[in-house]
């Protein structure tokens, strides 16, 4: 550690002297690290989504009820539905509580909604089945009952919702991790031949250096801090650009996360910023690495 | 100079190098050198003194042979020990080999950044060797705005601020002037009259007249121990005299 300060005085300046080779390199990582951590957003948002819907919400289903349903029937059907096991909770939203959700979600077309006829505002029956006993089977099953029954005029389901997120977040995880492999292989080469470029133009400090009895470490050090800082910089970058990315993309999409339940997007949770940051930091050190030990064997 | 009977600082025995198979560089080159002496490696342009010097501090390997500096085989060192070595031996060579992108100081702590010793005992060493050496005030002065005399100085600075207990210096008067020649060659005798060891390589027998040490020749290979007597006549030879030596 006695040489803690001379390590970081060396970096620094070989960061000043070869200020252009390393501002490009670091906006070359950016740009890499951007990509792949707008991908990991997209993968993580689509995950909190399929872990909500994954969830008691997974097994959440509507039955809408046909216009000539009278509000016995309603009365009738969920009093059936409650006498389940499977089913934790049933919930009658009749026609006029329907339209008023719609006004609430969408109040700049408040004039719209209250000028259509109640005949588009079916009442809805939503019942929630309990994960803990409903299966796949008794989903199915009550389901494909709720259908065939005359008061019922159409049945939705969160699964096939459910099905098609889940897809898309699949494809999502499968192309962050391969477009992450690889940005990891290309930046460690980008870095690796920056330090080998800036080993190379002070090869005559290198050569002094060992003149004056300087071990390889001692050599080797500085170039590793300079791909590791420089890794690390391109990573809080890209992090900061993601995490504006993600806040303008919020303020967009600000009417639909009421619809969703919560915002679309989600910000990279801290862990993701730690394994950022983390595989930013292997890449500068293993690309300086591979440079500085080939360079100080020749 | 020499301290005879002492164990001596640096002992080269029986010594060959060769580059091409057809023509040895030298071979079985055998002398001593005791704490405290100031010679002179002499000999013609390829003979082998810069080879010689570089196997000392072993940026070079001998084909056989040994060179024992303070009692240990320098040739025989692991990769890893050869830094430890360098670190007592001060090297001065004819490009100065100065870090030109930086400043005087920061040439000059170089050796001393090495070593790991505390910035204030940094600050202190340089500036005594920068007072030495006659370049006081010009610790921030890019080395590469100094003239090839002051680089030269910068060059022996940096070579004894760690105070080594071995100077070895490679035709370091090979490309300044008769002035700055001398100037650089009373500072490697200023070192020398204070203890350490110095071994200098040079062609020019006009410095070797002018300045009389002890004198090794590499001659067709093979070491010739030469007076100053013959030295001189190898300048008188050439049309000089050591009065035009002076500064």
């Amino acid at each position: 550690m006695t040489h803690l300060g001379y390590y970081l005085r060396r970096t620094f300046r070989g960061f000043r002297n070869e200020w252009t080779t390393n501002l490009a390199t670091v906006l070359t990582l950016s740009v890499a690290f951007v990509l792949v951590g707008a991908l990991a957003t997209v993968a993580v948002s689509l995950g909190a989504q399929v872990e909500r819907w994954g969830g008691a919400d997974q097994y959440q289903v509507t039955a809408y009820l046909a216009p000539d349903a009278s509000p016995a029937d309603a009365d009738r059907l969920r009093a059936a539905l409650d006498g389940m096991d499977e089913v934790r909770a049933v919930r009658f939203v009749p026609g006029a509580e329907a339209r008023r959700r719609l006004v609430e979600t969408f109040p700049e077309e408040s004039s719209a909604w209250n000028a259509l006829d109640d005949s588009f505002f079916p009442g809805y029956v939503e019942i929630g089945l309990d994960p803990a006993v409903a299966d796949e089977e008794h989903y199915r099953t009550l389901v494909a009952r709720l259908g065939k029954l005359g008061i019922v005029q159409d049945v939705e389901t969160h699964g096939d919702w459910y099905a098609s997120v889940l897809g898309i977040h699949r494809a999502a995880r499968v192309l962050a991790i391969a477009l992450g492999s690889l940005a990891v292989f290309a930046t460690v080469f980008v870095v690796s031949h920056t330090i080998r470029l800036n080993f190379y133009r002070r090869r005559r400090q290198v050569e002094v250096l060992r003149m004056c009895g300087a071990t390889p470490w001692f050599v080797r050090i500085p170039y590793l801090l300079e791909g590791l800082v420089g890794a690390l910089f391109a990573a809080v970058i890209a992090l900061g650009a993601i995490t504006l990315f993600v806040e303008a993309v919020r303020d967009r999409l600000v009417d639909v996360a009421p619809v969703l339940g919560r915002s679309p997007v989600e910000h990279l949770p801290p862990t993701a910023w730690l394994a950022f940051l983390g595989i930013a930091a292997l890449i500068g050190l293993s690309g300086s690495w591979m440079s500085v030990r080939k360079a100080l064997r020749s | 100079m020499a301290a005879g009977g002492a164990q001596p600082i640096l002992e080269i025995r029986h010594v060959s190098k060769r580059y091409r198979a057809a023509k040895p560089l030298f071979r079985d080159v055998t002398f001593e050198v005791q704490p405290g002496e100031f010679v002179y490696v002499t000999g013609p342009s390829g003979s082998g003194k810069s080879t010689l010097l570089r196997m000392v501090y072993r940026a070079e390997t001998a084909d056989t042979g040994t060179i024992q500096f303070c009692g240990k085989d320098v040739l025989a060192l692991s990769p890893g020990a050869v830094p430890f070595l360098r670190r007592n031996i001060g090297v001065i060579l004819q490009d100065f080999k100065l870090i030109h992108e930086e400043s005087v100081y920061d040439n000059i702590a170089l050796p001393l950044e090495i070593l790991g010793l505390p910035q204030r005992e940094i600050y202190d060493r340089v500036r005594q060797a920068l007072d030495r050496v006659g370049l006081a005030g010009y610790e921030d002065v890019r080395a590469a705005d100094l003239s090839g005399g002051e680089q030269q100085r910068v060059a022996v600075a940096r070579a004894v601020v760690t105070r080594p207990s071995l100077v070895l210096a490679d035709e370091p008067t090979g490309n300044l002037d008769a002035g700055n020649a001398a100037m650089v060659v009373d500072l490697l005798e200023e070192v020398n009259a204070e203890g350490t060891t110095v071994l200098l390589a040079t062609h020019d027998n006009m410095l070797i007249a002018a300045r009389p040490h002890r004198t090794v020749a590499l001659v067709d290979g093979m070491v010739d121990e030469i007076t100053r007597a013959r030295a001189v006549e190898g300048v008188r030879y050439r049309g000089a005299s050591q009065e035009a030596l002076r500064p």
